[in-house]
């Protein structure tokens, strides 16, 4: 041990002085280099303009165009709320394409469509509550995969808690993404989502709903 | 006075040439493991029919390392009557057959042993698997262990006991079914617990 | 190193210094062309290409994986899934019916799509392009499947069914696709594009089957 401190010791009185000017200028240049690529990225990005929304007008998501068409309250929604008592759900309809030329899964779809700040809407964490199903108008079936080219009229859903009123105007949060290289594989893929379109919407009732 | 020829002056180089091309390469082969070494059994203990033989592997769990022994004889490889587990009739499709491989193990009735893989090979090396379930056959999820007294299962998950219930029996006989292509001949029997270590068994 | 420029004439000396800037500035511009050549030819491309096996309707196509056959193909804007669930489409409904037969051990081809002429692809998915392998399938063993699939009427014409094994198609790369022209036209597209009849869309089944 002592012999080991010594030689430590020993280092310790000669080595800084030798690797000070070196050390300094490697530091410097570290420095000049993150200066001129424009500085560390800001861990909290400043929030990237957001939209208002319009019902009826289509908007680029990245992987999808998304038209927002009404939200309504549904009692019922086969398999969805049947026969449940403790939730009713929050539809909205809308239509929806894939942009690219391969099939997008309906995962991703939505996760870009949330509501924001409803009472009963059970959230994960805060912010906007993403849909938890998107189903086909046409069938009432689940749509796991949007084909590019088709355009699609859907209901995305929402359980709300019945404890909780039935909201008359919600807030509608859409999410974009971009189409970029992933640093882990170098595919492409569509990353960043962020909110582009938010707005209220009108919430219909299912009595009010007779046309 | 001659300049020293090409090879004298470049003989260190020459000399850490093949160190630099072995180091290049190992460096470079770490991938041989995860995508070779460990996707199947390739470190194989062999047998013959009939023969008792003595595999010793290890297996981890939330636990860590669980090192196990077990004892196996294959006793018979025959044309199967039943799935191995189940009631229901075997109905093989046309141009199938269902092979039913027997083997006996022992192993302490503590030692965790259901998550094992079967696999039969033809003389040419084409492996057949066992399968619980296909669109031809339900059947056991494990081959290696009696389904009504599995023993106890890896501690794999936080909140499930890996106690599977009935103590299994010191020693123990299982008939799990295989299903091959009509006129294929069982030539070999795999098992293993995790590659890359497994037990090859021949089927003569 | 010292040694050696003692050795060397003292002419040598003089020439010296021209001569390896000379060989830098060439080794700098060969790098800088092969690099160059690597930018501007689809290097990475071709030669991570997967090999496409191309064949039609009733051939046996091999494949490193195994044999890949479409015995039949039919359309509607209906299907009824396996579970007897109907899905309606605002395009075309492509079901088709082909059998795999797997190669040296147990596999199961995960990857099943259509692309279309200009080279769109529309996958499978689980519930509303239902496509169910019934899990590996034991080499020899034929295995009839089928694949349901939708699409905007305007990709039939001259559609093919890809199947090859690995769900991400970063992983096909220099892997073997079975590639199979489906033989289909615009007509098949219009005819069923005004169809309700509903197609169904078998599970998985070992063995031949009912062989005419």
């Amino acid at each position: 041990m002592t012999e080991s401190g010594g030689r430590l010791r020993r280092l310790g009185s000669r080595a800084p002085r030798q690797h000070l000017p070196l050390a300094g200028s490697a530091a410097g240049a570290i420095v000049l280099a993150v200066l001129v690529a424009g500085g560390f990225d800001p861990m909290e990005k400043p929030a990237a303009e957001v939209e208002p929304l319009a019902v009826g007008e289509s908007v680029d998501l990245g992987p999808f165009v998304v038209t927002a068409d009404r939200l309504r309250v549904v009692d019922e929604l086969p398999g969805v709320s049947e026969g449940d008592d403790g939730t009713r759900v929050l539809a909205l309809v809308a239509t929806v394409t894939a942009t690219g030329t391969t099939t997008q899964y309906g995962a991703m779809l939505s996760e870009s469509v949330a509501l924001d700040g409803v009472p009963g809407v059970p959230a994960d964490g805060d912010g906007p509550v993403p849909a938890d199903a998107v189903y086909v108008m046409a069938d009432g079936t689940r749509l796991d995969a949007v084909q590019p080219g088709l355009e699609y009229e859907v209901a995305l859903v929402w359980e709300q808690d019945v404890r909780a009123d039935a909201p008359s105007e919600a807030r509608l949060v859409l999410v974009g993404r971009t189409l970029r290289e992933s640093s882990i594989d170098r595919s492409m893929e569509w990353l960043d989502p962020a909110p582009v379109v938010a707005g209220d919407l009108e919430v219909t009732a299912p009595a009010e709903e007779e046309s | 006075m001659t300049p020293p020829g090409w090879w004298r002056r470049n003989r260190w180089g020459l000399v850490a040439l093949p160190v630099t091309i072995v180091a290049a390469l190992a460096a470079s082969s770490y991938r041989v493991e995860t995508y070779w070494w460990m996707e199947k059994p390739r470190d194989l203990v062999h047998a013959e029919r009939g023969e008792w033989v003595t595999f010793s592997a290890s297996q981890y769990d939330r636990g860590g390392d669980r090192p196990f022994t077990v004892r196996v004889r294959l006793d018979d490889v025959r044309a199967a009557e039943a799935p191995f587990g189940e009631d229901d009739p075997l109905e093989p499709p046309a141009g199938v057959q269902a092979v039913a491989v027997d083997l006996t193990l022992s192993a302490a009735p503590d030692v965790p042993l259901s998550s094992c893989n079967l696999v039969v090979r033809d003389a040419s090396g084409t492996e057949y698997a066992y399968q619980s379930t296909s669109p031809s056959i339900s059947q056991a999820t494990s081959p290696c262990v009696p389904p009504d007294a599995r023993g106890p299962d890896l501690d794999l998950f936080e909140g499930i006991d890996p106690d599977t219930g009935p103590r299994r029996p010191d020693e123990w006989t299982v008939s799990p079914v295989v299903l091959l292509p009509d006129g294929v001949e069982v030539a070999e029997v795999v098992l293993s617990w995790g590659p890359p270590d497994g037990l090859l068994i021949s089927a003569d | 190193m010292g040694g050696r420029r003692v050795a060397h004439p003292a002419s040598g000396r003089r020439t010296g210094l021209p001569r390896q800037a000379a060989f830098a500035v060439l080794l700098v511009a060969a790098l800088a062309t092969g690099r160059a050549v690597e930018g501007l030819m689809p290097v990475d491309d071709e030669t991570e290409a997967p090999f496409e096996r191309t064949g039609g309707v009733g051939d046996r196509v091999e494949t490193r994986w195994g044999d890949v056959e479409v015995t039949s193909v039919a359309g509607s804007t209906r299907i009824e899934d396996p579970h007897g669930t109907i899905h309606v489409t605002g395009g075309v409904y492509v079901v088709v019916d082909w059998t795999y037969t797997a190669a040296g051990e147990p596999q199961v081809p995960t990857y099943v799509a259509i692309r279309d002429a200009e080279g769109r692809e529309f996958r499978t998915s689980v519930e509303r392009n239902p496509y169910s392998s019934g899990g590996a399938a034991q080499p020899g063993i034929p295995r009839r499947v089928s694949a349901a699939i939708e699409l905007p009427a305007d990709a039939v014409d001259g559609a093919r069914l890809i199947v090859t094994l690995q769900p991400n198609p970063e992983d096909h790369r220099r892997d073997d696709i079975a590639v199979i022209d489906l033989g289909l036209t615009g007509d098949d597209a219009g005819a069923w594009a005004a169809s309700d009849e509903p197609v169904e869309v078998a599970g998985a089944a070992d063995g031949p089957g009912d062989a005419p």
